[in-house]
């Protein structure tokens, strides 16, 4: 007698979920050219990600938008990700924006608990041409993203455009804010999804390497 | 009544992408007619000496359990738990030496460490890590035994070589009379356990379980489970290195 493996059948789990939020600035001043290129690149990120099979069922995508505040898409798989078109107008409620994106990864962990989902740790990535406008609740904000980052709750990336307030953003973020290259949105969206694809096939114990931001970023 | 053991570790197709050897190693010893060792170990993916480590710790755990069991006569989970401590801190140590002689970092060494051992109606469990035990208990129940160990987030782990691992590492006793025995590291982990219960799914393990019952060509029986693991069919679900390791109680008369 020996094994039949023919017979040897394979459960049925939930692929590990990869998620980001991407914390977008759409206040007046990114009207024109920024929010025209920021759309372009968004529509990079969605084709760049579906060049790879295993990011597609992994990486989920959150898109909050300031100002207002709001949530423009909630969690959806990448392979199911349909880039929103943006438009400009309004104020930089930053710091509501960023309760906002923590509150939403909190939920989203309790819903991959409630459902034994396994996850990667979430990433918040944040895009600014600004400064807060909301008042001192920023500052509020930047404590709690501090806490979660040390408490590797979160991963934490902001990114100023043009006039942003980078003294502002490096409050905020324990890694050090990057400048965009002029409105090299596209760059940074290839990258952002080189990143996440990384993250989303690394395996117990496996330290994730980022590929060099220099494509995009001013140092 | 006599203890068999197959056992296999394949090469995941991420490793043969990434030209990495094989990380996962496994071994199994019977110490005497009613007393059987089993280990499985995962090297780390991000360390570069992990296959050495993996087979290292598992070698180091076994012999010092061996010389444990050697000496005194177990009774009580207290003892199992007392010598399964020891054998997991001598695995660390022998990784720990290995460092120092080769002058290479410690956690280059990273694996995690699963350790069983079968004596009589004992089962006792060393596990640190990722990866899991299923029985199968003579009621025919079938369940895992030991779950595997996460941190909060999928792509983390305890290994052997990290701060405060023998704190972490999890050391049960069981005692009930026990069928079949699975050890398996994570890259089989998706298609057998159940993510959300954390219980065996029964229709992958009943086929090595029936077979492992009964008397069985061992080596060329772990090849085929050697095939078996590098099968398409295997790798389609995972692209990680795997390890299955079964152990049945036999119903042949004793040679």
């Amino acid at each position: 007698m020996s094994i039949e493996f023919s017979k040897v059948e394979f459960g049925d789990n939930p692929e590990p979920r990869c998620p980001c939020v991407l914390l977008l600035d759409t206040s007046g001043s990114m009207a024109g050219s920024p929010i025209d290129e920021l759309n372009a690149g968004l529509q990079v990120l969605s084709q760049s990600l579906a060049q790879d099979e295993l990011a597609q069922l992994r990486v989920e995508l959150a898109i909050i938008t300031f100002g207002p505040a709001n949530l423009m898409q909630d969690f959806v798989g990448a392979g199911q990700f349909s880039p929103p078109h943006l438009s400009a107008s309004n104020d930089t409620p930053m710091g509501t924006a960023i309760n906002l994106a923590l509150d939403k990864i909190d939920e989203r962990k309790q819903v991959y608990k409630q459902n034994g989902v396994a996850y990667y740790r979430p990433w918040i990535f944040l895009i600014t041409d600004g400064e807060p406008t909301d008042g001192d609740i920023w500052k509020s904000a930047a404590q709690r993203v501090r806490d979660a980052e040390t408490k590797k709750k979160v991963a934490f990336f902001s990114v100023g455009v043009q006039s942003a307030n980078m003294a502002v953003l490096s409050q905020i973020s324990i890694r050090e804010p990057l400048m965009l290259q002029g409105l090299n949105f596209r760059d940074l969206f290839v990258w952002l999804s080189a990143s996440l694809s990384n993250v989303s096939h690394s395996k117990p114990g496996d330290e994730v390497p980022l590929p060099s931001p220099t494509s995009w970023a001013t140092v | 009544m006599k203890w068999q053991a197959l056992g296999a570790s394949a090469r995941g197709t991420s490793h043969v992408r990434a030209d990495l050897p094989c990380q996962d190693a496994h071994e199994v010893r019977l110490l005497s007619a009613d007393c059987l060792l089993a280990a499985v170990a995962d090297g780390l993916g991000s360390a570069e000496r992990s296959d050495e480590g993996s087979k290292l710790a598992i070698q180091a755990a076994l012999d010092s359990l061996a010389r444990s069991l050697s000496a005194d006569s177990i009774s009580n989970s207290d003892e199992w738990n007392k010598i399964l401590t020891k054998a997991f801190a001598d695995a660390i140590q022998k990784l720990e030496e290995t460092s120092a002689e080769t002058e290479i970092p410690l956690r280059e060494y990273g694996t995690t460490l699963i350790v069983a051992v079968v004596q009589n109606d004992w089962l006792a469990v060393g596990h640190l890590g990722d990866g899991a035990i299923v029985a199968e208990l003579a009621n025919g129940e079938m369940k895992t035994i030991s779950a595997p160990q996460r941190g909060e987030y999928a792509n983390e782990v305890m290994p052997l070589t990290g701060q405060g691992a023998l704190d972490v590492a999890r050391f049960t006793t069981h005692q009930s009379e026990i069928e079949a025995l699975a050890l398996l590291t994570d890259g089989l982990q998706n298609l057998c356990i159940q993510n959300q219960t954390g219980e065996p799914h029964p229709q992958f393990f009943a086929p090595f379980f029936e077979a492992v019952k009964n008397p069985l060509d061992v080596e060329e029986t772990s090849q085929k489970l050697t095939e078996f693991l590098d099968s398409e069919r295997v790798c389609a679900k995972t692209d990680d290195d795997k390890t299955l390791v079964i152990i049945g109680r036999t119903s042949a008369p004793d040679f």
